[in-house]
Order: structure tokens, then sequence, then C-alpha cells
């Protein structure tokens, strides 16, 4: 009888890539272990929290305390607001100018293409003080000045405008990938081109939708740059702007309230990101095959 | 519903993809546009179902021009290669959509996809999402969207393609059948010469953009107007040779090679006989043999099951026979081949053009 023997190799195929990720993911655990850890100590010596003796230990809820300063849910209403407008833009104007692009043969197509392109290439911080005269305009137009300068409406404008690009070049990915036919299908059922696009086209790209929603919820609720150059009034600012302001104070910075409210800003993105992170991953994985 | 294409071209940009095509059908015909991809005969059926507008020509639906009229005005039903169904809804809501943008009752859709799913055998399946649904399964619910509407014209852009072929077969029966019983006008697109000689009453065979020939599917086969329509339609395809036609002593003599001549029978003799001819014959019309005829060697032998398809070499060309199993030809082996003088075909090399149906 031939003895048969379970031949178990050593998994390197798992061991070997799941190293070297942990290895480069090392600098980020600590940096996220040590926010957590001084959010919640009086101080800390390199990731040990301490009292103000010095002595390991002191753990405290006082960092937490800027939770009771009504300043902070307006800003926390002001983010929301911004990250959730930002989205909603982004996504109106992406999904149909993906579709046009997608699929409309007009004058001027690929210039467009290559442009919006050429255009995401560009670092925000290049065309800071550019945007600022035109905000600056803006102000200056009856009806209009929502968008101007120092509102929080004129901060969504030039965001949603800076993440368009991605957004519609994923739009049109996701768009290109549905087949012809299923739009033939639906106009001799009786669609009407634009009930096609919202009925029968929309449902399709779901997961480009979530995708691109999420993505841009996430950079609208952490913009910093934009707010903070746009937005000078106090009452309209986001908690970007609000860390960034308790960095400059001339008292010595208290660290461990700047660690508080970074978390603080953090946890909607995690909850977020732990609950939409397949939809994410859509963006990457680039479309989707047939079926459900 | 008849149908009548009346000079049609199209052109996307500056290329012409399709010169002057003219054709009529009839109430209740089902017409297969055959070709090779690329063709143009997709190209057609969507002018047809008025996705693509023409660049000139008329479209006609029972005396009325329908150039103008939108997909949905059109009372056509379409079926696709990719099926295309809605695939966020299930089958019922992709059956019935066109009746809920008619904005028929609740009743009426029902009662509609009862009669519909049962006649497709699906009306078990009425409330499954279609992307649970297998390939099969698919197509009776994309043949079904496209019936519940009764038009008076059905589509089918290669509605077969994607599905195994024992379903094939089984599917072009019963599209065949259903279309003769509901006595709809339709059009069907294949590039599979099978499907369109078995299914349709005549067929457009097409190629680059021109209408080689549009006729019932045994005398496309029987007499091809072109050489494209000779060699295109017919499994193994038809054997093509060039051979000179003489007159001698009132006979018609077919020089194949030098010193072998064969009598062309009076039915088969063309009245005028241009510079360069080309004989066709089909591998079912020939026979190989030990002596008499054109001498070949045997290249390979494929068994198909019916028959042996027997390929043989002659200076390079090459020649289809057919024999039936337990013949003792042998691979390598030097044969002869003759021909029933009956069933050939001449064709004019310069022009392709038959010199015998024209």
């Amino acid at each position: 009888m031939i003895a048969v023997s379970k031949i178990r190799t050593f998994p390197w195929g798992k061991v070997v890539p799941f190293t070297i990720l942990l290895i480069f993911s090392i600098p980020l655990i600590l940096g996220i272990y040590w926010i957590i850890i001084s959010t919640f100590s009086v101080s800390t010596r390199g990731l040990i929290p301490i009292d103000s003796a010095g002595n390991p230990g002191g753990l405290t809820l006082a960092n937490w305390s800027f939770l009771k300063d009504p300043e902070v849910w307006r800003l926390t209403w002001n983010t929301f607001v911004l990250a959730t407008t930002l989205t909603f833009g982004v996504l109106l104007v992406s999904s149909m100018a993906g579709y046009a692009l997608s699929r409309i043969n007009f004058k001027g197509r690929k210039t467009f293409l290559g442009s919006t392109m050429v255009l995401q290439a560009f670092p925000a911080t290049t065309l800071l003080i550019a945007t600022y005269f035109v905000l600056r305009f803006i102000s200056g137009v009856p009806l209009l000045s929502v968008f101007g300068y120092d509102t929080l409406g004129g901060v969504i404008l030039v965001s949603i405008a800076t993440q368009l690009p991605l957004g519609i070049w994923l739009m049109k990915g996701f768009f290109d990938a549905i087949p012809w036919d299923l739009e033939r299908a639906a106009l001799i059922d009786g669609c009407s081109r634009w009930r096609t696009f919202r009925q029968i086209l929309l449902p399709q790209i779901r997961p480009g939708i979530a995708a691109l929603s999420v993505f841009s919820f996430i950079i609208g609720w952490s913009s910093f740059l934009i707010p903070y150059s746009f937005m000078t009034n106090q009452d309209t600012a986001v908690i970007s702007t609000y860390i960034n302001r308790l960095m400059q104070d001339t008292a010595p910075v208290n660290y461990s309230t700047v660690a508080a409210v970074g978390l603080f800003q953090l946890i909607p993105v995690i909850f977020f990101f732990i609950f939409t992170q397949k939809y994410l991953l859509a963006i990457f994985a680039g479309g989707m095959k047939g079926g459900s | 519903m008849r149908v009548n294409l009346e000079k049609i071209t199209k052109s996307f940009k500056k290329v012409e993809v399709l010169e002057e095509i003219n054709l009529d059908i009839k109430d209740g015909e089902f017409v297969a546009f055959l070709g090779p991809s690329g063709c143009g005969k997709t190209t057609t059926l969507l002018i047809v179902a008025g996705i693509y507008k023409a660049t000139s020509g008329l479209i006609k639906f029972d005396d009325t021009v329908v150039n103008k009229l939108v997909p949905k005005d059109r009372n056509i039903g379409m079926v696709f290669q990719s099926y295309a169904l809605y695939s966020h809804m299930n089958v019922y809501q992709n059956l019935t959509f066109a009746l809920m943008l008619q904005k028929k009752s609740k009743a009426e859709m029902d009662k509609a996809a009862k009669i519909t799913s049962e006649m497709m055998g699906i009306g078990h399946l009425l409330d499954r999402k279609v992307g649970m649904l297998s390939g099969g399964q698919q197509q009776r619910v994309a043949l079904g969207r496209a019936l519940i509407k009764k038009p008076g014209l059905l589509l089918f852009d290669e509605p077969l393609s994607n599905l195994d072929a024992r379903l094939r077969i089984h599917m072009r029966s019963e599209i065949k059948k259903i279309q003769h019983d509901l006595g709809t006008t339709a059009i069907y697109v294949t590039h599979d010469q099978i499907e369109a000689m078995s299914m349709a009453d005549r067929i457009a065979v097409m190629n680059k953009g021109v209408m080689q020939a549009y006729d019932t599917p045994s005398n496309i086969h029987d007499k091809p107007k072109t050489l494209f329509v000779a060699t295109f339609v017919g499994n193994p395809p038809m054997n093509v040779m060039d051979v000179t036609l003489q007159k001698e002593n009132g006979k018609m003599l077919m020089k194949l090679a030098e010193g072998l001549s064969i009598e062309v029978p009076l039915s088969r003799t063309p009245k005028v006989i241009p510079k360069k001819v080309k004989m066709g014959i089909r591998p079912q019309d020939l026979e190989i043999g030990k002596t008499g005829g054109l001498p070949f060697k045997v290249y390979t032998i494929e068994p198909t099951g019916r028959d042996d398809v027997i390929i043989c070499e002659n200076n390079g060309s090459m020649f289809t026979g057919l024999a039936t199993p337990g013949h003792n030809i042998k691979e390598g082996e030097n044969v002869k081949v003759s021909f029933d003088m009956e069933k050939v075909q001449f064709f004019d090399a310069v022009t392709e053009k038959s010199i015998l149906w024209n």
C-alpha cells in the first residue's frame, strides 16, 4: 500500500507579500496608534502615554473637551455641507458629461477629453491665485455672490471644479463599458434618450456612481487647501482649517488636542470607508462584468 | 407589415458602408441578411430600426415613408446578440418595460406578460433577476420582450451567436415556428449560412456594403448570381477553378487542362462567353475515383460522421470533395476528379458575376 502523505509546502506565496506589505504599513500603523493614544493622554513619550510628571499613565478625556464647544459642531456641519454638496455636484456633472463624451459625437470631443486630462495634471496650488481673482470677480456679480470669495459656496464651486476631470473620466469609462445594444433596446422599447440615460444606463453604472460618491465625499470632508485659501471667515471654516488654527495658536500647541480633533475628523471617513470599500475598489477594477 | 428599402445608402464620415440597397419584404415574410462581418448587414438592420439614419434613400413600411420616425414609433421589436436585457430589472419588468412606457394598465401588463412568458416557456421565471438566468433563458426573455408589443416587424441581430451549438439548433426552429405562427414580418441578420438557409423565406446576401443576391434559399444555393454568393453559401464551400470555354463543331467544350476537355450540357451553356471564365462546382457534385477526370493528390481526409471531406491538391489549388465513409481513398494517394456537368456554375472571372443566371 502506498502511503499517501500530505506534503505541506511552506506558503511562500502568501508570507512574502504579507511581510512586505507589513513592513511598509508599519509607519502608518504606528502613526494611527500614536494619534489614538495621545488623544486619551496628557502627553506622550514615544508611543507611551505619560502624565504631567513624566511617569507612564496619565490617561485623560480632557483632550476631547473641544466637543463641548458649539463652534466645533458648526464647523462639522460646514464640513458636512461641503462634502455632500461636492459629492452631488460632481455626480451630477460627471455622469452627464461622461455620458455625452462616451456616446455623443460632437465637435471638440477629443480636445475636451484631452484638455480635462491636462487640467487634472495641474496641482490645485498652481491655480490658487487665478482662482482667487475669479472668486473675487464672482463676489461682485449680483445673485452669484453666494459662490464668491470667502463663502462656503465659493469653496464648493472650486472643489467641484477640481474634482471634475477625475469624475468625468471615470464616468466616461463606465459608460463606455455599457454595450450600445442596451441603449438601442431601450430606444426601441419607447424610451427617449433622456429616459434611457436615467432609467437604463444610470442603474448599470451604479458601482461607478457609488465609487465616485465615496471618493468625492472623502475628498470634500478632508479638503484643506481650498477652504484654507478662500475662506478667511471663521464662521464658515471647516474642521481641517480649525486644526490648522489650533496648531498656529501663539500659546504652546497642545498636540493631544490636535490629535483628538484629527481623530474626530477621521471617524466618519473610516466608517464610510469600511462600508463602501467594495465600491471604491470598482474605481480601480475599472467597469463591471455583465450579469447582475 | 411590408417593408421596402429604396436605394438606401449609408456613409460614416466619408466611408461608404452601404451602396444602394434595394429590398422588398412581403407581409409575414422571413428575410435573412447573410454576409461576413463588416458587410453592412447590421447597419442595414439598424437603419430599418431607426437607430441609424440612412444617408440617402427611402424606407417604407406599408407604403408609409418612415425615414423620420424615431425607433419607438416604428412598431418594431428587436432581439440583440448580447440580449441587451435590463440587468437591474427582473424578467417581468424586462418584458413589460415597453408596455409600461405606453402607460398600459397593470392588468394589461400582467396579462401580456403571462401570455408571452408562457409562449416562451419562461412563465416560472417572472420574478427572477435576469442575471440569474442561463443564456438560453435570457435569450427567451429577449425574444419575449420583442414580441410582447405585438410589433409589425421583428428584427434579429445575430440572436443565436452567443448560445451553445445544441441550443442554437433548438432556438432556430423555435424562432422560425413562432414567427410563422404569429405571421409577423421578420428580418434576421446572421453570418451563419445554415441559419439563413434553414430559417428564411428569402436571403439577402451582402458583401462589402453591396447586396449580392436576394432570393429564396434554394435559388441562392443552386443559382448563385455572383462568385461571392457561390463560395459564401454552401458547406463545404464551392470549388472554383479557371477554365476556358470553347465552341467546337456546335458543341460547347470546357477545357480544364491541356488535352482534357469536357462537353458542357445545353442546360449549362452560357449565352455569352467572356474571355476569362471561372468554373464552380460544389463538393457534393464531384466524384473522386481512380480513373477519368482531372488528376489530384489527396491532401487530407476529414471525417464528419455523415461524409468524409476529402481535400485534394493539384499544383497548389485545393479542391474539396465528399465521399461516403467506407471509401478506399487514402491520404497522399493520386486520384482522378470528375464533375457532374449538370451542376457546374460559370462566372466571368473579371466581374465575378454568373454568366448563367444574370
